[in-house]
C-alpha cells in the first residue's frame, strides 16, 4: 500500500477512534449489566412471578385484566398491555395520564388466569434502568439516541480502518503473536491488533445493530406515517369512540386472523401504535427470528372486527432483527456468557488503542513508515 | 525471537487467512443462532466460542 493512502487510514483510525473511545467505553461498560438485566432484576427481587397453578387452568378474560388494572388507576389512561415471550401467565398493563403520555407511567403485573393483580413493577428507576438510560440515550431524549448513534458510526468507521492498518503491521508477525518479552507498548500493540482482529465481526454487528437500533423512535415515527395511516384510513375524520366494546372480543379475532401466532402486545386505542378507533394487536411467531417481527392487526375499538392486518415493511424488519443481534438474547445463557466475554474482549481493544495513543501522543514520529518500523523493530 | 529476521513479509492472503476464518465462524454463529432453535444451536455456539478459544489459547497458553 502506497505510504500517502496508509497515512490517511492512519489519521481516520486515529481521530475515528479518539473521538467515541469515551462513549464506546461507557456502551461497553453499561452493556454489561444489561445482557443479563432480566436475571439481576430477579435477583434484586423486582419480579415477582406468577404462583404455580394446576398447567391447564384457563385463562381469565382480557376484560377482566383490564377491570383490575383501571380500578387501581381510575383517573389514567390504558396504554399497552404486554408479556414476556416465555410466560403466557402473566399480563403487565400500562396506564398513562394521556394515551400518548411517557413520563410518570404506571404499570401493573397480573395473573393471566385469576386475574389478581400480581404487582406494580417500577420500570423506570432502579440500578438496571439507569444503566439502560447511560447505554440508550445519556438521559437525553432522542438526541442522545441518535448522538450515540452517530458514536457507534465512528466506531465502525474505526474497525474498518483498523482493519486496513492491521496489514502493515503484521508483515512480519505470525497470527496471534504478542510480544510480551519487549517494551510494554509492543505487547499493548500486538494485544490491540489481535484481539481487535479476532472479535471484528461480532464488533462489527454489535456496532452496525447499535446504530440501527439508534434509529429506532424515528423508523417507527416513519411506519406509522407510512403503515399505520393508511390502514386506518377509512376512519379518518371520523370522532373517536368514548367507550370501547370488549377487549377480549378483540384479543379473539386477532387470534382467528393468525392462528399459527402468539399475541405479543396490545396497544389501546389512541397510543402511537394503534388509532383512536382501533386496538392495536401485535401477533409474533415463535421461532427466535419470527418472535421479534411483530405483525400488526387492527380491530376496530367497537365492534371487534377486523379491519386490517401487514406484514412489517423492510425498515421495521430491520430494526426488528438488528435489535437480538445487538442485545445477544436470542439463544440462552451460553449466548448471554459469550456477548460478555466479547464486550470484555472490546474493553480491552478501546483501552489498549486509548493507551497507545496517551502513551506516545508527545512522541514525535514524523511519519507512519517510521511507526510501522518502530512497531517491527527488534 | 531471532526468527523474525529471517522472516519474509507476509503478503495480504497470510496475513488475514486466520481473521478470516474466525470472521466467518463468528458470522455463521450470530445468524444460525437467530434462524433455528434446537440442533442448529450448537453450531452456532461453535462458531462464536472460536474466536474467544483462539484468544485464550494465544493469550493465555501459547507463551
Amino acid at each position: 500500500m502506497r505510504i500517502a493512502s496508509l497515512k490517511t487510514w492512519a489519521w481516520v483510525h486515529k481521530w475515528s477512534s479518539l473521538v467515541c473511545t469515551a462513549f464506546m467505553l461507557l456502551l461497553c461498560l453499561t452493556g454489561l449489566p444489561l445482557i443479563f438485566a432480566h436475571e439481576i432484576d430477579h435477583l434484586l427481587g423486582n419480579e415477582v412471578e406468577a404462583p404455580e397453578l394446576p398447567a391447564n387452568t384457563p385463562f381469565v378474560s382480557m376484560d377482566k385484566l383490564l377491570e383490575n388494572a383501571k380500578a387501581l388507576y381510575p383517573n389514567r389512561v390504558t396504554q399497552f398491555a404486554f408479556r414476556e415471550i416465555d410466560d403466557d401467565k402473566t399480563w403487565t398493563i400500562s396506564l398513562g395520564t394521556t394515551a400518548t403520555s411517557e413520563d410518570d407511567t404506571k404499570f401493573v403485573k397480573l395473573d393471566a388466569r385469576t386475574a389478581k393483580v400480581l404487582q406494580e413493577p417500577k420500570f423506570d428507576e432502579g440500578f438496571i434502568h439507569i444503566m439502560f438510560r447511560l447505554h440508550v440515550d445519556l438521559f437525553a431524549g432522542l438526541p442522545g439516541m441518535l448522538f450515540l448513534g452517530l458514536m457507534g458510526v465512528l466506531l465502525v468507521v474505526a474497525i474498518i480502518s483498523g482493519v486496513v492498518l492491521y496489514a502493515p503491521f503484521m508483515r512480519k508477525l505470525e497470527f496471534g503473536e504478542i510480544r510480551r518479552d519487549r517494551t510494554p507498548k509492543l505487547k499493548r500493540l500486538d494485544t490491540h491488533n489481535f484481539l481487535g482482529v479476532v472479535t471484528l465481526v461480532w464488533a462489527l454487528v454489535v456496532g452496525t445493530t447499535g446504530v440501527i437500533n439508534a434509529w429506532a423512535d424515528l423508523v417507527i415515527k416513519y411506519w406509522q406515517f407510512d403503515q399505520m395511516s393508511a390502514m386506518t384510513a377509512p376512519y379518518k375524520g371520523l370522532p373517536p369512540p368514548k367507550t370501547f366494546g370488549s377487549l377480549q372480543a378483540a384479543v379473539s379475532t386477532a387470534q382467528a386472523r393468525e392462528p399459527h401466532m402468539k399475541l405479543g402486545f396490545i396497544a389501546f386505542p389512541g397510543t402511537d401504535f394503534s388509532s383512536p378507533h382501533h386496538y392495536g394487536m401485535f401477533m409474533r411467531g415463535d421461532s427466535p427470528i419470527t418472535s421479534r417481527l411483530f405483525k400488526p392487526v387492527l380491530i376496530d375499538a367497537l365492534t371487534a372486527k377486523l379491519t386490517d392486518s401487514r406484514e412489517v415493511p423492510w425498515y421495521l424488519a430491520t430494526l426488528l432483527i438488528s435489535q437480538p443481534l445487538h442485545f445477544g438474547d436470542y439463544g440462552g445463557m451460553p449466548l448471554k456468557i459469550i456477548w460478555t466475554i466479547l464486550d470484555i474482549f472490546t474493553i480491552v481493544v478501546l483501552w489498549t488503542g486509548l493507551m497507545l495513543w496517551w502513551k506516545k501522543r508527545k512522541q514525535y514520529i514524523p511519519d507512519i513508515e517510521s511507526k510501522i518500523r518502530l512497531s517491527e523493530a527488534y | 525471537m531471532v526468527t523474525h529476521l529471517f522472516m519474509q513479509n507476509k503478503n495480504l492472503k497470510q496475513i488475514f487467512i486466520w481473521p478470516i476464518i474466525l470472521g466467518v465462524f463468528s458470522a455463521i454463529g450470530l445468524v444460525v443462532a437467530l434462524l433455528e432453535e434446537g440442533a442448529l444451536e450448537d453450531i452456532s455456539l461453535i462458531g462464536l466460542v472460536a474466536p474467544i478459544l483462539v484468544i485464550v489459547y494465544f493469550y493465555c497458553i501459547k507463551k
